[in-house]
């Protein structure tokens, strides 16, 4: 489809326009040049006003005009009636020509002239192969409109050259999502989940009304359903951050590792960073067996001091001679005792007990208690001597920690060194994106560990829920009345599942499809070979730009390679969505370079071969750049010229 | 409104349903109820902005 004629009356400051598109050359290129305030915005207007009733593209200021031409409204007298009529006539694929035409009336009010809306006409006129015209009108008319562009994509056909480039930075992934559901139906499948939700948290409210003890299950199992959730959309969220901190970190070393003079530094520091990760892992280790060794030997630790205190004792006996014992302490004892020696026999005169008393008083130790130390000494040895063999291997565990200390801390010395030598280069850019990644790289240690509890709480979740379900349908199995609800819910669980299944499905579908086609159009258009190596659209709808080193560097391109990236992605929605329809683009180049423009003036010829392009200009923008590579190729060039008073506007065709 | 429309969706619904016939039968039907749906509150609408915006 394309824009044959556009018919402009009493339109803002289109008193009476009429101009034409027509296509006679290989490109299909139409510029258009006014300066600011002459009525480029407006004629984007027009053209949103007939199709769709509205003007998406005006100043507040010029909202507060009447939509009728304001020196019709001064000739005017009380009473007047006057009509404001945008014309646009299509060509389709079969030649045939369809006109939308939309008609405001006004009528004019009061001393001050206030035009006051009346009826709001839209229509339809199509002509068929034999040259008869049909009209359509009200909601068919309408539904016309949305074949040749739908207005919920409507953006991407007539737009601001302005937003191109801030496309990225203003709407983000959430603008791609949309448009991603927008392209694939999304929202009727979005509309039965949430239906069918409802249902199912309906029958099971109902079959809790069967059982208390029912009710109290399906009320932990949808509090741990949503707190699942919940969890859910943090991990998502982390991830986000942490992949979005790491581009940064990539994008701030690639930009420091091409200062010549921080190049070594960044490489070093580099080097020695992998080296830190490497000493502080090995510690850790070391640490780790130090705590398990420790805990190991702690029994016999503790036992140390009295091992020790045995030994000097048992030492102590062996030098009196009591150990090994040389008398039975016992046997002089029963002698004395009985006055009778149980050795020989004989009973014992006063001296002889006089002399055993003697010799008992000499002994210290009974046999039972030297036989005791006797034995206990070889064991009390063997774990003397593997408590010294414990200091030892304690103490070269702590020196190898001691080792790893002072290397993490001389690692670090010479980092701060370079971090001090990086922050000390006089350029300012060079400060602000090392303290950035410095900042960057301390949140995504934090990120990462909230992301790993977070994962380890979601696991738990997740038992916890399939747990509960569990003992849920158990409970209904256990209520007869509950058996047909039972059935019901499981039935809407399956129905559930599917259409989560085929809404991802779609949905990676086009998100793949938009991804290629993007990526197909950008390097074809690209003026760049070496730099990029792809585009790629992640799983949170953020586009990226993939250097060819490997990281995400849209936040760091040129205005103009950004402006492309957002070319390319409307023009992939252009041939996904299967609406061929003309683009026109209102200050396509006001952001870009001059460095550039005639790289954009290529991209319009390329495009043009199989689109028509509509260019709104301001003679600024027109430079030599663009004029150069465009003026033997447009189909034609019109100029927005204004009346001597200002006060409306038309249009010339220059060639 | 990709090339291929509404007809993936539903083939993709048949497909993510296909061991239980009767859940395959019920999608469908509630794809058509919401489709139709739409174009009727869109008729309807239409009607009741028309009805009051003169």
């Amino acid at each position: 489809m394309r824009i044959e004629r556009l018919l402009v009356k009493n339109y803002r400051q289109y008193k009476n326009l009429d101009i034409s598109f027509k296509n006679s050359k290989a490109n299909d290129l139409h510029i258009v040049i006014g300066k600011n305030g002459m009525g480029k915005t407006t004629l984007l207007n027009a053209i949103n006003w007939c199709l769709y009733d509205e003007e998406p593209h005006s100043a507040e200021s010029s909202q507060k005009l009447p939509l009728l031409n304001i020196n019709s409204i001064d000739k005017s007298n009380i009473h007047d009636k006057h009509e404001v009529s945008v014309e646009l006539w299509v060509s389709t694929h079969d030649g045939l020509i369809v006109t939308f035409k939309r008609t405001q009336l006004f009528k004019i009010h009061g001393e001050k002239k206030l035009p006051i809306p009346q009826s709001n006409e839209f229509k339809v006129y199509r002509s068929d192969e034999n040259g008869n015209t049909n009209t359509i009108e009200g909601y068919d008319a309408e539904r016309w409109a949305e074949t040749f562009v739908p207005s919920a994509i409507r953006e991407f056909f007539f737009f601001d050259g302005e937003r191109l480039d801030n496309y990225f930075k203003d709407v983000k992934s959430q603008n791609v999502k949309n448009q991603i559901f927008i392209l694939s139906h999304i929202h009727i499948l979005e509309s039965m989940e949430k239906r069918v939700e409802q249902i199912f948290k309906e029958l099971r409210r109902d079959a809790g009304k069967l059982n208390p003890e029912i009710d109290k299950k399906r009320e932990q199992l949808e509090f741990k359903q949503e707190k699942l959730k919940k969890t859910g959309i943090k991990i998502k969220e982390i991830k986000k951050q942490i992949q979005l901190a790491d581009d940064l970190i990539k994008d701030y070393e690639n930009k420091l590792k091409d200062l010549p003079d921080a190049a070594k530094l960044e490489k070093d520091r580099q080097s020695l960073k992998l080296r830190r990760d490497k000493i502080t892992s090995l510690k850790n280790d070391k640490e780790k067996e130090r705590r398990s060794y420790l805990l190991d030997q702690s029994r016999k630790v503790l036992l140390w001091p009295a091992i020790k205190k045995s030994l000097e004792i048992i030492d102590e006996k062996k030098k009196n001679r009591e150990i090994p014992p040389t008398i039975d302490k016992g046997l002089l004892e029963r002698i004395i005792e009985k006055e009778n020696c149980d050795v020989c026999g004989r009973h014992l005169d006063p001296e002889s007990k006089n002399r055993v008393e003697k010799l008992l008083d000499t002994v210290k130790l009974s046999s039972k208690v030297v036989g005791l130390l006797h034995s206990m000494e070889n064991p009390l040895i063997n774990s003397q001597e593997k408590l010294e063999s414990f200091r030892s291997k304690r103490k070269e565990i702590q020196k190898q920690i001691k080792l790893y200390n002072d290397d993490l801390q001389d690692i670090s010395s010479e980092i701060s060194e370079i971090d001090q030598k990086l922050s000390g280069y006089d350029v300012k850019n060079i400060k602000t994106w090392h303290k950035d990644r410095l900042l960057l790289e301390e949140q995504n240690k934090d990120n990462r560990i909230s992301l790993g509890s977070a994962n380890e709480q979601k696991k738990n979740l997740e038992l916890e829920v399939k747990q509960l379900k569990d003992e849920y349908t158990k409970s209904l199995g256990k209520e007869n009345k509950a058996i047909e609800l039972k059935n019901q819910l499981e039935f809407c669980e399956k129905a559930l599942k599917s259409i989560k299944m085929t809404k991802k499905d779609i949905m990676n579908e086009t998100k793949t499809k938009i991804e290629s086609e993007t990526k197909d159009i950008f390097f074809d258009l690209l003026w760049k070979t070496e730099t990029f190596k792809d585009v790629k659209i992640d799983e949170n709808y953020n586009i990226n730009l993939i250097h060819s080193k490997g990281y995400n560097c849209l936040g760091s391109v040129s205005a103009a390679e950004r402006e492309l990236l957002a070319l390319s992605f409307t023009l992939a929605l252009h041939r996904i969505s299967g609406f061929d329809s003309p683009i026109l683009i209102d200050t396509p180049v006001a952001r870009v370079s001059d460095d550039h423009r005639e790289n954009f003036a290529n991209i319009f010829l390329d495009v043009s071969k199989n689109k028509q392009i509509i260019l709104l200009f301001t003679p600024a923008e027109y430079s030599e750049e663009i004029s150069d590579n465009l003026e033997d190729k447009i189909n034609a060039k019109y100029e927005i010229n204004l009346l001597a008073d200002e006060s409306e506007a038309n249009i010339e065709v220059l060639t | 409104m990709t090339n291929s429309g509404p007809e993936e969706i539903l083939s993709r619904l048949r497909e993510n349903s296909k061991d239980d016939e009767n859940v395959s039968k019920f999608l469908v039907e509630i794809f058509n109820e919401e489709f139709v749906g739409i174009m009727q509150w869109k008729k309807s609408y239409h009607k009741i902005l028309k009805k009051y915006s003169k």
